[in-house]
C-alpha cells in the first residue's frame, strides 16, 4: 500500500516538474489511474530523470490514442517513434 | 474476475516477418491457450500487434553494422533483430535503452481502450515482455478481438527465440522435421497411426538426445551462457522426452494418465511437449524461406505429397480409432 501511494506520489511530482501543459498532465494522470498499478512504477522508472523522454511519449500517448485502429496512422506513429528513438541512441552512443 | 494468468509475447523471428505476432497465454504454469493473428488478414489493430510494433521499431533502430542513428534496413542479413535487442538491453547504456522501451509501452497500454476497461474484464491475463534481462509485465488485458490458435505458430517462435539466444544449430530443427515429414507421409499412406507415433518418439528421442549434447557443450564452452528460464524450460522439455518418450506417445494417442511425478521442472503438460514437436518441424520450413501455413510441413525427404494435417488432428484422428 505503502509503495502504491509512493509511486502514485512520485508520479505527480514528475508531472509537476516536467513542465507539461495542465491537459497533457490530466492525460497521463488520468489513463494512470484507471491501469494497472504496475503502470505508474514503469512511469516513474521510465521519466523521472528524463524529462525530454516524458515529453516526447506524452505526445505519443496523444498520436496513438487519436489513431485507434487506424492503420496508416499508427504506421505514421511507429514512424515517428522510430526516427526518435534512432536519434536517441546515437546520442547516447556517441556520449 | 476470472484466474489470474500470464499472457507472454514474444518476437516474431530474427528476421522481419511482419504479418506474424503471436502470444501465449498460461494460467498456473499451464498453457492454456495460444493467441495468434496473421497480420494481413485482419484490418483491426489489435494490442498485441501494436506491442510487436513497437519492438520492431526499436530494434529497427540498431543497424546490423553497429552504426547508431543510421537507418536499418528492415530485411537486412546482419545481426538477428533479437540479438541487436539484447545487445541494447545488455550493454552499457541498458538502462536508458530500457527507459526508452518502458516509455513506449506505457504509451502502448495507455492508450488501449480495452486496458482501461480491465477491471471488469473476465480474464485477468498479463502483458510482458522479456529480453535478455529486462522484462516488464502488465496486468489485465482482456485481449478483445484475438483469435484462438493451436498453438503450432507459437511454438516456431518460441523455438527459434531458443534457438537464437542459446546458440543451438539447426540440427534439431532439420531432423525433426525430416522425422516428422515421414511421420505424416506414412500417415497419408494409410500405415497404423500408432505404428506411426511409435517410430516418430524412437526418432525423436535420438533427435533431442542429440541436442541436449550440443547444448551441453555450448554451456561447457560458454560458461556465462545465460541460464534463464528459457533455457532451462528448453533444456528440460528436451530431457522430457528423452526420459520418457512413452508420455508423447500417450500424448499423441489422447491417453491423458501420465504420471505428475516427472521430476523435471518447467514440464507443464504433454501439449507443451506435443506442441513443441510442432514448432521444430515448423522452423525447418520457415529458416528455408517458405511460407509458413500452420500445419503444412514439406516433406523433403520423400518429396511426397504430404497432407497438411496437424498433430492436433493427428490425435483426434487416432481417438476416433
Amino acid at each position: 500500500m505503502e509503495n502504491k501511494q509512493n509511486s502514485k506520489e512520485k508520479v505527480e511530482d514528475i508531472l509537476a516538474a516536467s513542465g507539461l501543459s495542465d491537459d497533457d498532465r490530466a492525460l497521463w494522470a488520468g489513463r494512470l489511474s484507471e491501469a494497472d498499478p504496475s503502470m505508474r512504477g514503469a512511469f516513474v522508472e521510465s521519466f523521472e530523470d528524463d524529462y525530454d523522454l516524458l515529453r516526447f511519449f506524452t505526445g505519443d500517448l496523444r498520436r496513438r490514442i487519436e489513431a485507434g485502429n487506424d492503420r496508416q496512422k499508427l504506421d505514421e506513429v511507429l514512424t515517428a517513434e522510430k526516427s526518435f528513438f534512432a536519434e536517441r541512441l546515437k546520442q547516447s552512443l556517441s556520449e | 474476475m476470472g484466474e489470474k494468468g500470464t499472457f507472454r509475447f514474444e518476437l516474431p523471428q530474427s528476421s522481419l516477418d511482419p504479418n506474424e505476432i503471436s502470444a501465449r497465454e498460461s494460467r498456473g504454469g499451464e498453457s492454456v491457450g495460444v493467441v495468434s493473428e496473421r497480420h494481413e488478414t485482419s484490418s483491426a489493430v489489435s494490442p498485441a500487434r501494436t506491442y510487436l510494433d513497437g519492438l520492431h521499431v526499436l530494434a529497427d533502430c540498431i543497424p546490423p553494422d553497429g552504426n547508431p542513428g543510421e537507418s536499418a534496413d528492415p530485411k537486412d542479413s546482419g545481426t538477428p533483430k533479437l540479438s541487436r535487442l539484447r545487445q541494447l538491453f545488455e550493454g552499457p547504456q541498458a538502462s536508458r535503452q530500457s527507459n526508452i522501451l518502458k516509455g513506449l509501452l506505457l504509451s502502448m497500454v495507455l492508450s488501449m481502450p480495452a486496458a482501461l476497461k480491465s477491471k471488469d474484464a473476465e480474464a485477468d491475463v498479463r502483458l510482458s515482455v522479456n529480453i535478455g534481462n529486462f522484462s516488464l509485465g502488465y496486468g489485465r488485458i482482456p485481449n478483445p478481438g484475438f483469435r484462438r490458435y493451436d498453438g503450432e505458430r507459437m511454438y516456431v517462435l518460441q523455438g527459434r527465440l531458443d534457438r537464437q539466444m542459446y546458440g543451438l544449430s539447426r540440427k534439431f530443427d532439420t531432423e525433426l522435421s525430416l522425422i516428422l515429414g515421414q511421420y505424416r507421409a506414412s500417415r497419408a499412406k494409410g500405415v497404423d497411426g500408432t505404428e506411426c507415433a511409435r517410430r516418430l518418439i524412437e526418432d525423436v528421442s535420438d533427435v533431442s538426445s542429440s541436442c541436449l549434447q550440443e547444448f551441453d557443450a555450448i554451456c561447457r564452452r560458454n560458461r556465462d551462457v545465460p541460464l534463464t528460464s528459457g533455457a532451462e524450460r528448453f533444456y528440460f522439455r528436451l530431457e522430457s522426452i528423452n526420459r520418457d518418450p512413452e508420455r508423447l506417445v500417450r500424448s499423441i494417442l489422447g491417453k491423458n494418465d501420465v504420471s505428475r511425478n516427472d521430476p523435471a521442472p518447467n514440464i507443464s503438460d504433454d501439449a507443451e511437449m506435443r506442441e513443441q514437436h510442432i514448432d521444430e518441424s515448423e522452423k525447418k520450413s520457415s529458416a528455408d524461406g517458405k511460407s509458413q501455413t500452420g500445419s503444412r510441413i514439406d516433406n523433403e525427404k520423400s518429396k511426397e505429397p504430404v497432407r497438411p494435417v496437424s498433430l492436433e488432428n493427428l490425435e483426434r484422428e487416432l481417438k476416433g480409432r
